[in-house]
């Protein structure tokens, strides 16, 4: 009798689904296509992770650290000092890159993924990433708060144009996109 | 019985209508949850009341999981989510939410409603029952909860109305009493989720008077009554912190299963029948003594479980059990300690028990696990 | 040669010479004590210290040899009782004030120990060794997700590990299962082991400033009271007010010493100091040594000495300007969660946010001893309401410059933990300072793992660097 072969921790489960995610889109993972990615049954996915929505929370997370690790590795090549302005312009890049790439990951991180767990306490703070890592001067609350709407509202740009580009909802290249964002920051966020 | 127990839920769901619709009459509406909380009490300080009361479903714990932590027990979070989705009628409406402070569980819970905007009074209940100084921290915290109320409706307590009330709920606990007495018959005359159903309803009449009178009558009723059961089933107890207005497919479980369970003993969603409340002198101390002190402690008290498996034994010895359920909610830790050592006080006089754990997660394929479980326990107790 | 494993813990803690050889033969029983193989001191001379704690601060190789030298004085528990002595247990976490005056009350014939907190402590910090494995006698059920430190309670005792004390002094500040251990293992044991309990219901209402609240401290004031008497019962020593007194002043002294290295650690930039290793030296907060606060003394003099030799040389753990990350108690029983955020470019720090002695010096008032005492832990931000907690952590967070704060090593913790998820928007709310929450278990790191929470350490770490660049550090 052949017994079945068991996984190394959670850490495996999520990588194969990233990698299904990947490949296929966030569409195809289930239970059932993890388990045949990683030669086990469905129910063995089910002692390492708590459901479905589990996975895609790792999954999810997974992808904040890819993104905000590109984001960072591109500021941290710039010469300091790096003006508010170049950052958004870099952040914006690297996300509109980001999103061609992991079309589906993306479109779940923003989309339909942040429905179902912008609440979450581990995944909230990955979110209004603008506002909170970029517009705010290291300090208080007080200092912060009037810059806010610019920044949130480029993030809004930023995402749902780099969602529709990757969806090929619209078609526009990198140079058009960064046109747009330029249009803004150039009007709206100081330098 | 089912027809009488109907006809009071359709009592019990105009009772919550009839509440609200008072409220906007100008009578306070309290919403409480407790054992230590006396409902005859705050209806004699001018104020209406309506038990706070969740538990069972799936969809309120679940809705409260980015608020709270995942592991409080199912009942706080399922108050808790069901105050957040709104499914609680009441809780929105009511003037204030009245919770006794038993563990930690429902001191979080409570804030987590405080945080909400819900205005909540804390009925703080010392564990530490048997120090001195702890039954005056309990008698203070009610009183000020009553001159909370009494502020809310512009009414000073009147005692001859809280008498008459705390009479009423003596004879609900007569009541209770006869009915637990034909629960000794050999086939006793009604289910156990029937008699859940009666005792959840008795909180839910918001009148004392009316709830014993229904009880009465139902007791009346079950006197002549056939037997609920199969012939000679194996008689259960049931022991845990509470079994909620939604888990009633679970108690349908059991009772199907071949098995009677004839004998509970549950800290919570449960009338405190075993003791009635001194009608002279100070009544709200008489409230408080009859909750704290005289009665069977509830299991966060410390110490407790001595008194609590001594009380265990009487039940199966006075019904005649031949096993124990011990329905335990997930992450109660507390009771999940005492069932170690109950489990083991058990073991030695050779009493089944069966661990009957619940996350509220009724779908098809837990229930099709707790019937298995269940089936199998009672199978045992046949051979 | 068996003992040379054990020498060269003993050297690497500070040990030397004649001291290192008279100590030997103590450590050798103690080690036995503790179950540590010399495989595992081996590991913890090679790996396991070297890897998550700056052993090239002598502070920090005292202060370990502070808490060695507890468990060793631990380990003759069982020589106090029968040489006639008195032994009194306590729990985390309790009013260190009480429980030591005690000890001074009892002039050397009152023992005072909190077992389980540095046998976890020892093992889980210094040895790497997970509790999981370790609590398998406790009886509990695994899935209900009990306090790893109340299993160990549970499973030492069973298996006999701890000597039966004269009195255990449990204190439900917080959690309820911490006490009703004391039952189960009654229970269990039917050791009949004295014990005695100080409590208060939760029932303040939400952002009621409960060490403000005369009701409240009056009520934890008497408890304690209470429960003095009854400790006083078993052991004969009666604890005047002058013990009090005693006791409270050295408290403070270890306080003002404790905030006066979290300044120095706070306010500079590069941060000149681990933060497992800040988190350590606050270990006596809620609990006291029955060795005393001299070594522990010695060994945060010795710390503030270093790091202030540190901060004039601009030296740091991480470059200037890394990111700082407040963390509502560094997990030193998973100490690598400190050493993976300082991979990763950030420093976790603050520690335990617990409020300077500055402001629990506040709480002491002339007259009452047990009131000052229930007043300051009514002034600790675990033991009240959620919004008073939050006024508490968002003082400590406007006091030092920090990036972000992070919250979630108590998920096991119905009471710490129950309400962390709605705290850590509130108190982001008001300091606009980012919360992060990462799902863990301070005492079991047997319950989480690296490889589960390495992106989102990875992604918060790249937040809050981002974060740095964009405030041009």
């Amino acid at each position: 009798m052949s017994r079945e072969r068991s996984l190394c921790g959670k850490e495996e489960v999520i990588k194969a689904a990233m990698g299904i995610a990947d490949r296929e889109g966030m569409e195809a993972l289930s239970a059932r296509r993890i388990a045949k990615e990683l030669g086990v049954s469905s129910m063995t996915i089910y002692n390492y992770v708590k459901n479905l929505n589990d996975v895609k929370k790792r999954v999810l997370i997974a992808g904040f650290d890819r993104l905000y690790s590109g984001v960072y590795q591109s500021l941290s090549a710039l010469e300091p000092p790096v003006g508010r302005r170049t950052m958004c312009r870099t952040m914006a890049l690297e996300v509109f890159r980001f999103a061609q790439a992991n079309r589906s990951i993306f479109s779940f991180m923003f989309f339909d993924g942040r429905n179902l767990f912008h609440e979450d306490a581990e995944v909230r703070p990955f979110y209004a990433f603008m506002t909170r890592f970029v517009s705010r001067p290291r300090g208080h609350v007080a200092g912060w708060r009037p810059d806010d709407m610019p920044f949130n509202l480029l993030e809004i740009i930023i995402t749902t144009m780099s969602y529709q580009c990757a969806e090929g909802v619209i078609k526009l290249t990198e140079q058009a996109f960064m046109d747009h964002v330029n249009f803004f920051i150039e009007r709206c966020v100081d330098e | 019985m089912y027809e009488t127990l109907k006809e009071l839920e359709k009592v019990s769901s105009r009772r919550a209508a009839e509440l609200i619709e008072a409220r906007s009459g100008g009578v306070p509406l309290v919403e409480y949850f407790g054992r230590f909380i006396p409902e005859a009490l705050i209806r004699a300080c001018g104020a209406g009341v309506y038990p706070l009361a969740g538990g069972g479903e799936l969809a309120p714990p679940d809705a409260a999981k980015d608020d709270m932590l995942g592991c409080m027990n199912p009942l706080a979070r399922s108050i808790a989510g069901g105050v957040k989705l709104g499914t609680d009628r009441i809780a929105g409406k009511a003037d204030v939410v009245v919770t006794a402070v038993t563990d930690i569980h429902m001191g979080r819970l409570s804030e987590l409603l405080e945080f909400w905007g819900v205005n909540v009074c804390k009925v703080g209940v010392p564990s530490d029952w048997q120090n001195g100084i702890a039954f005056g921290y309990y008698l203070n915290s009610l009183r000020r909860m009553l001159e909370t109320v009494s502020r809310l409706s512009g009414k000073a307590m009147d005692v001859e109305l809280a008498r008459k009330y705390i009479g009423e709920t003596n004879r609900v606990n007569a009541a209770v009493r006869h009915i637990k007495e034909l629960r000794k018959r050999a086939n006793p005359p009604i289910t156990f989720e029937n008699y859940m159903r009666l005792q959840h309803l008795s909180f839910r009449l918001c009148d004392t008077g009316a709830a014993a009178e229904a009880i009465e009558g139902i007791g009346l009723e079950l006197d002549g009554a056939d037997g609920a059961y199969p012939e000679n089933a194996p008689r259960l107890l049931l022991a845990g912190r509470a079994v909620a207005p939604g888990d009633y497919e679970l108690l349908r479980l059991l009772d199907e299963s071949g098995a009677a369970v004839v004998a509970e003993m549950l800290d919570e969603y449960i009338r405190v029948s075993d003791v009635d409340i001194q009608l002279d002198g100070d009544l709200v101390e008489n409230f408080a003594r009859s909750r704290y002190m005289d009665t069977v402690p509830i299991d966060s008290f410390q110490p407790s479980w001595d008194r609590r498996l001594e009380h265990m034994l009487e039940l199966c010895g006075e019904y005649g059990c031949d096993g124990v359920v011990w329905y335990q909610l997930a992450y109660d830790e507390v009771y999940d300690m005492e069932y170690v050592c109950l489990s083991r006080s058990l073991a030695e006089r050779g009493i089944p028990l069966l661990h009957l754990e619940t996350n509220y997660s009724y779908t098809p394929e837990s229930l099709a696990l707790a019937r298995k479980q269940i089936e199998n326990f009672v199978g045992g107790l046949r051979r | 040669m068996p003992a040379d494993v054990h020498r060269r813990f003993l050297k690497l803690l500070g040990w030397d010479g004649e001291e290192l050889e008279a100590f030997l033969p103590e450590w050798l029983k103690t080690a036995e004590f503790l179950r540590l193989t010399e495989a595992d001191v081996a590991f913890a001379v090679d790996e396991w210290l070297p890897t998550y704690w700056d052993m090239s601060m002598c502070g920090t190789r005292k202060f370990i040899a502070a808490v060695i030298r507890e468990a060793a004085a631990m380990a003759r528990a069982g020589d106090y009782i029968n040489a006639g002595e008195s032994v009194i247990y306590s729990m985390m976490p309790s009013a260190a004030v009480c429980v030591y005056a005690n000890r001074i009350a009892g002039e050397g014939k009152v023992h005072i120990f909190y077992p389980y907190f540095i046998i976890a402590t020892v093992w889980t910090s210094f040895f790497g060794r997970e509790l999981d494995a370790r609590l398998n006698g406790s009886g509990l059920d695994p899935a209900c997700q009990h306090c790893a430190l109340n299993c160990l309670r549970a499973d030492s005792t069973i298996k006999g590990m701890i000597a039966p004390p004269t009195v255990i002094w449990n204190w439900g500040l917080q959690c309820d299962e911490a006490p009703k251990t004391d039952e189960m293992l009654k229970r269990l044991e039917e050791a009949g082991w004295k014990s005695v309990l100080t409590t208060i219901p939760h029932d303040a209402p939400l952002g009621m400033d409960e060490s403000e609240d005369d009701g409240r401290v009056s009520y934890l004031a008497e408890e304690m009271r209470v429960a003095q008497s009854q400790v006083t019962g078993y052991t004969g020593v009666p604890v005047l007010d002058e013990h009090m007194s005693g006791a409270m002043r050295e408290y403070l002294g270890y306080l003002r010493r404790v905030e006066r290295l979290t300044d120095l650690v706070m306010n500079s930039d590069p941060v000149p100091m681990y933060g497992n290793d800040l988190t350590l030296f606050s270990l006596c907060m809620e609990c006291a040594f029955d060795t005393g606060y001299g070594y522990i003394n010695d060994a945060l003099d010795t710390a503030i000495a270093e790091v202030e030799q540190r901060i004039r040389e601009g030296r740091g753990v991480l470059p200037k300007g890394s990111p700082k990350l407040a963390c509502h108690f560094s997990p030193l029983n998973v100490p690598w969660i400190d050493k993976i955020f300082r991979d990763n470019g950030v420093n976790l720090t603050l520690g335990r946010m617990f409020p300077p002695a500055s402001q629990l010096i506040k709480c002491v008032k002339p007259g009452d001893a047990y009131r000052s005492a229930a007043s300051m832990c009514l002034e600790a931000p675990n033991n009240v309401n959620m919004l008073d907690e939050v006024r508490m952590t968002c003082g400590q967070l406007n006091r030092y410059p920090v990036d972000g704060a992070i919250y979630g090593f108590f998920a096991f913790d119905r009471w710490i933990g129950a309400l962390e998820k709605i705290m850590i928007r509130e108190a982001e709310e008001r300091t606009g300072i980012p919360h992060f929450y990462l799902e863990g278990d301070f005492w079991n790191g047997a319950r989480f793992s690296l490889d589960d929470k390495l992106a989102t350490i990875r992604g918060i770490c790249s937040c809050l660097k981002i974060s740095s660049l964009a405030s041009g550090k």
